[in-house]
């Protein structure tokens, strides 16, 4: 079995702050980081290797730093690793990733399984899946938690709407795993050191998969930024239990959060 | 002569061509037991704004025949319906949905097509926004017009809702969007509203890839406490374990997990993995309801991140207070109670 996983490299949310009141989003320590679930669906590709045996290939879309996440890749007990990075594919809107990405993964071919993280911790997206399935002409089993080999087909317990279920469905097919799903293994310390000295990291160009520079031009832009309003604390209330509760759902509906 | 100048404007004229090509707002539906989701309703109502400030049309798309919640779409601002019916549109599955959806959109031309962002949402408008190799902006909390640009302003969270980035594509169309359950307010119904429902009916729709085996017998372990949008935490103040019952069914009323204090775990009303703080999980919740905690700093550290934090104490000097977004000096348990008995009256 054959098997591409696209990792992200995204800046650590655990190292930013914003600033409600200024507006102002303050980045403390710029630590760049696989996306949890991107490394979700390594880990999820690595069980399947440990299990039945595969040959796992992480790929990245981004800036040359995203080497060190695919290094962490090959370290994890990914095999090959492929770094698409390019000065044009700078600032690339969604549509366009998922092109270049599915570009990618076509000269790869053929592959089994594409394994990808559902979302993006950073922006929050939640569309390179689908539309990377779309691309490829793959079935699509979104918000994977488990995935086993039954025979010819894969078992995969998913969430729908938050509940899991249970599908299967027979390769080739791409399989987005949940944040939620078992987080990856630790890698261990001599294939670290392995995967800087002994392994490679192949870069492809936007050329190499056959891009002009005007095909990768971002067709989506920003208008600024909204901030939530900053919370305002230590308001305190005092009556009967009946007239507090009614204060609180007041606040609850108000914040939308009921 | 500047030709340049000519030339972008005869391609603004080709633009303005193409573009005057896509119009109308669809709305893809959902429809549960009884009638349109409240998500649906409230995705119609926006929906209508928008096509008033642009002057074009609403058009609500539902799978299968379903009249009644086709009616109920008109109602809440949909001027044309229609029904998607055909083998393999029965019950719920990408491939035929996808390419039935895809026709309807290749033959009517909509500029801007919404759907919740919800399961059902998240699997069908990635996959048509690839097709069409159109822009989608997902989890949208809100969304709005350029009268302009004739485009869409989507409003989307980054870094989890930390803030939100308001997007457009000025030229992309159709232009996608999965809107956020819940986020946009509940517009009014107008029974007496006109507007079609048509049936159209696809043949030869590609069968379903991923077969659907059933609901996982054994039901997953719980997500850790750190994904939890709510929760409910009890301290030593909630008084017993009738209080800690309460808080576990005002939780679950919240769609949230209950959680405790050092206090609670030593009275062993929660386990070790339910303690929040220094010495045992962090959590972000977008709501936090404290019960009868302290609000020692040690607890405090694993909530620093909390959206909305409502404390309930006896003591009015209580050292939870001044983190607090609401606090109310009164007994737990008897709030507890109030909470449950309103939420359970269904207002
Ligand atoms: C190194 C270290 C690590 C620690 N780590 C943690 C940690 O990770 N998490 C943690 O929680 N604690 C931790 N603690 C313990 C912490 O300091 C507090 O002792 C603990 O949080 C107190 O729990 P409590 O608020 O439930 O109880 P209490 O301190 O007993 O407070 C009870 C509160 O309930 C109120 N109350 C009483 N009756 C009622 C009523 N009827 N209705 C409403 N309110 C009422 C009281 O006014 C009081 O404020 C740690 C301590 C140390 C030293």
């Amino acid at each position: 079995m054959r098997i591409a996983v696209a990792v992200k490299q995204i800046l650590d949310p655990e190292g930013i702050t914003v600033n409600r009141r200024r507006e102002r989003i303050f980045i403390n320590r710029e630590e760049r980081i696989i996306n949890p679930a991107d490394k979700c669906a390594l880990e999820a590709a690595l069980r399947l290797k440990d299990a039945h045996g595969a040959e796992v290939i992480a790929l990245s879309l981004g800036r040359p730093s995203a080497d060190d996440a695919l290094r962490e890749a090959l370290a994890l007990g990914a095999d090959q690793a492929v770094l698409i990075s390019d000065k044009a594919l700078a600032g690339i809107d969604a549509p366009t990733a998922a092109v270049v990405l599915a570009r990618a993964i076509e000269r790869l071919a053929p592959c089994d399984l594409v394994l990808v993280g559902q979302t993006a911790a950073d922006t929050g997206g939640d569309q390179t899946a689908g539309r990377l399935a779309e691309l490829l002409g793959l079935p699509q089993v979104l918000h994977a938690v488990t995935l086993s080999l039954d025979g010819e087909r894969l078992k995969v317990v998913r969430l729908w709407d938050g509940r899991p279920i249970m599908v299967a469905v027979a390769p080739p097919a791409l399989i987005a795993v949940s944040p939620l799903a078992p987080p990856a293994r630790y890698p261990h310390g001599a294939r670290i050191l392995n995967a800087y000295r002994q392994m490679g990291v192949s870069v492809w160009t936007a050329g190499d998969l056959g891009f002009t520079a005007e095909e990768l031009r971002p067709n989506i832009e920003s208008r600024g930024q909204v901030f939530p309003p900053e919370r305002e604390l230590g308001n305190v209330i005092e009556g009967a239990p009946e007239q507090m509760a009614g204060e609180i759902l007041a606040l609850l509906r108000q914040r939308r959060l009921i | 002569m500047d030709l340049d100048f000519l030339q972008s404007l005869m391609g603004g004229e080709e633009m303005a061509a193409a573009e005057a090509a896509y119009q109308d707002i669809w709305v893809v539906g959902e429809v549960s037991g009884e009638g349109l989701t409240p998500a649906t309703r409230a995705l119609l109502g926006k929906a209508r704004d928008m096509a008033n400030a642009l002057g074009v049309y609403v058009k609500g798309i539902l799978f299968g025949a379903q009249e009644a919640a086709g009616s109920e779409m008109i109602s809440y601002g949909a001027d044309t319906v229609y029904l998607l019916e055909g083998v393999g549109l029965g019950s719920f599955a990408v491939e035929p949905y996808v390419e039935a959806l895809a026709r309807q959109i290749e033959s009517g031309r909509p500029e801007i097509v919404l759907f919740n962002a919800t399961s059902f949402g998240g699997e069908l408008a990635p996959r048509l926004a690839a097709r069409f190799r159109a822009p989608l902006f997902t989890h949208c909390i809100d969304l709005g017009v350029d009268e302009a640009l004739r485009a869409l302003l989507a409003t989307v969270p980054r870094l989890g809702g930390e803030y939100y980035e308001i997007l457009v594509s000025p030229t992309l169309r159709p232009q996608f969007a999965t809107v956020e359950p819940g986020v946009l307010p509940a517009p009014f119904a107008d029974p007496y509203r006109y507007g079609s429902v048509e049936h159209v009916s696809y043949d030869d729709l590609p069968p379903a890839r991923v077969e659907v085996l059933g609901p996982f017998p054994e039901g997953l372990p719980e997500p850790p406490l750190s994904r939890s949008r709510v929760i409910v935490c009890v301290g030593r103040g909630v008084g017993d374990e009738e209080g800690v019952e309460l808080a576990r069914r005002l939780a679950e009323r919240l769609g949230g997990r209950l959680a405790g204090t050092r206090g609670a775990l030593d009275e062993g009303w929660i386990s070790e993995e339910q303690l929040i703080g220094m010495a045992g999980q962090t959590v972000r919740p977008a709501l936090y309801i404290a019960c009868g905690a302290a609000g020692a700093i040690q607890h405090m550290l694993g909530i620093a991140r909390t959206e909305c934090l409502i404390a309930i104490n006896t003591d009015p000097k209580a050292e939870i207070f001044p983190y607090a977004d609401l606090g109310v000096v009164a007994d737990a348990k008897a709030v507890l109670e109030a909470l449950n008995a309103a939420l359970a009256g269904g207002s």
